[in-house]
This record gives C-alpha cells, structure tokens and sequence, in this order.
C-alpha cells in the first residue's frame, strides 16, 4: 500500500503528529539509503586560504595563546604565595602540626602499652615452653626406659624360646618328614571339630571328638 | 629379630635328596644369621595347578615349613637364594605376627536389636537428650484467631 519513501514519513508523523500536532520533526536517513540523486555528481570546492593570510592567523592566535598562558601561570604562583603567607593559612599550618605533635605523643603511649602487654605475654609464654620441653624430655627418657625394658622382655623371651642347633638340622628334618602335619579341620553345627583332610567322621568315637571352648 | 615363616614347594626327590636339600635351605638362614625354631612337614599333594620351574613342569610337589628368626635384613638375600635353588619350585617368607586377642561377640550379635546392650545403651542416651518441642499457642492469644 504504501511506498517505501512514503512509508518512513508515515511512521514519523505516526509517532510525532501526537505530541507536535503541526509539522513533522526532522528525521535522520534511515542506514543503506543511497545519496541523493541530485546531490550523486555534486563536487564540493575546495576551501583555500591564501599563505599570508593564514600566517597573519596564526600570529594572531599564537600571540593570544601566550599572553593567556602568562596571565594564567602569574595568577596560579600569586595564590599559591598567598595560601603560604596568608593569616588563615598560617593558623590551618599551626592547627596541623598541634594535630601531628598530639597524635605522635598517642602513639608513643600505645606503642609503650602494647609494649609492656607484650613483654609479659612473652614471659608467660617462654615459662609455658620451658615447662613443655621439660615434660616432653622427661616423657621421652620414661619412653625410652620402656622401650628398653620392652626390648629386654622381647630377647629374653626369644632365648628362652627352644631352637634347632646347626648339628641337629638333618635330624630335625628328618623328624618332621616322618610326622607330617595336616592343617585342614572342618566343624559342625554342634561345634565339634575333625582335623585332617580325609578324616572320615563316622570312625572317630563321640566320646574321642574334640569340641570347640565356648565362653 | 622378628619371626618369619618360610613356606616350600619342593619338587618331588627320593628321601635322601630332599633331606639334604631341605637341609641346603636351612644352612642358608643359619649363615644369614637366623635361628631355626620349628620345621613342618605338610607331605607330597598334586598342586593346584600345574607349574614351571627351572624349565620343566611339575604337577606334584612336597610342602614344608620352617620358622625360623632372622634380621629383616637377611630376607632379600633368602629370597635371592631360594630361587636359585632348582629343588625348590616356590617359596614365601612371611613375618610372623602375634595373633590379635578378640573375644567372640557372635552370640550377642546374634540376638535381635532390642536385646543387644549397645543399642540398649543408645535408646537410653537419646532418651536422656531434651529436644526442644514446639509450643501450642506460643503466642498466648485469649481467643482462636482463625475462623470456626
């Protein structure tokens, strides 16, 4: 129905007509929409100002450039002087260093506090890993004391305990090939137990059965 | 010294041959400075499976024990020496621990939760615990605020 040119104005006026009521608001081109036809072939001409002329400007303007930069820097160095010599800046200088003297003077007591605090922590402290190092030394000579009596106990027992002397080793061995030992045993329900692997449990007298310690 | 026991496979020999191989690998721990404390003879079994060792193939062999302590120092070269031995198809040294003291709870274990003393015990405990309980009407209001 409408056009595409036709239709951006329509969209404007449909938002601008509301409030404005008279003529529409200007509009920028919408993105992609290609330069005019009549403006297509239009070659602006180039601005040109003669040499002299443009030499004469910037005279000009360096000249003012450089006056104002003076006034500038001789306004800035008058009120720094007067914020160091004048009455008020004198007074905020004396009210600072009152300030800084009372604050040190602060510091240096709480530094003596903390110091003293300190002191004594520390004491307490070393007297506490005194007492712990001499627990721990006295601990570990009664560790030791044990150890060695344990280790005592342990050789004692092993040389009370019987062993094979190198000359008896074929006798030995020949006494444990002629009594050979069979570790297999099975239990029943009533807690009797059959050692050997192929004992057969009928040849074995009820009265003859070994039978399980119960607690 | 701790204790170890050593466990043999022998091959099977004739008597004399394995006495006096079993008496090679007790001369062995005696130089490593060990003390034979016991030999056990288990006799000659099929194995469990067939084995090679020293390129042949055994299906049989005689089991044998020895314990025995030594340095835990002399074990690696006992190893080292065992499997050198062409009698022997295998071996083990195991350190020999004393045997944990425990007293048999299987009767108590047995019986069902309301008889066992444990439990009996954990009833009492969380009976003992004030749980904090939600107050009726905490507020304290003299009338019913919602509707009847």
């Amino acid at each position: 129905m409408f056009a595409r040119s036709s239709s951006r104005i329509f969209n404007v006026i449909n938002i601008s007509c509301i409030q404005s009521r008279s003529a529409r608001a200007w509009v920028r081109k919408p993105l992609g929409s290609p330069m005019a036809k009549s403006k297509m072939f239009r070659i602006a001409p180039k601005k040109f100002i003669p040499a002299d002329e443009k030499a004469e400007v910037k005279r000009l303007y360096d000249n003012y450039f450089h006056q104002m930069k003076s006034l500038r820097q001789y306004f800035f160095e008058q009120s720094l002087e007067q914020a160091e010599s004048g009455e008020v800046a004198q007074m905020k200088h004396r009210l600072e260093d009152e300030e800084h003297i009372r604050l040190m003077e602060e510091n240096r007591q709480e530094n003596e506090k903390t110091a003293k605090l300190r002191e004594e922590k520390l004491k307490i402290q070393a007297e506490k890993t005194r007492e712990n190092i001499l627990a721990s030394l006295i601990n570990k000579e009664e560790e030791t004391r044990l150890y060695e009596i344990r280790i005592e106990a342990f050789l004692e027992k092993q040389k009370a305990t019987p062993f094979i002397q190198a000359e008896n080793i074929e006798k030995a061995i020949e006494e444990a090939l002629a009594n050979p030992v069979d570790f297999n045993f099975a239990i029943d329900l009533d807690g009797y137990v059959y050692r050997g692997r192929e004992t057969a449990i009928e040849k074995i007298p009820e009265e003859e059965r070994e039978r399980l310690r119960s607690n | 010294m701790p204790s170890y026991e050593l466990s043999l496979m022998l091959r099977v020999l004739s008597k004399p041959e394995l006495v006096s191989s079993l008496k090679r690998s007790a001369e062995t721990i005696v130089q490593q400075g060990g003390v034979l404390r016991q030999f056990i003879s288990i006799g000659t079994k099929p194995l469990p499976f067939k084995i090679r060792a020293h390129t042949q193939w055994h299906r049989e062999g005689t089991y044998f024990l020895m314990k025995f302590d030594a340095p835990s120092s002399a074990v690696e070269h006992l190893n080292d020496e065992f499997k050198r031995d062409i009698d022997l198809i295998r071996t083990h040294v195991v350190k020999c621990e004393e045997p944990v003291k425990q007293e048999c709870t299987l009767e108590e274990e047995l019986k069902s939760p309301a008889y066992r003393k444990d439990v009996q015990q954990l009833v009492e405990e969380s009976r003992k615990t004030v749980r904090k309980q939600f107050k009726q009407n905490s507020p304290g209001f003299d009338y019913y605020p919602f509707q009847k």
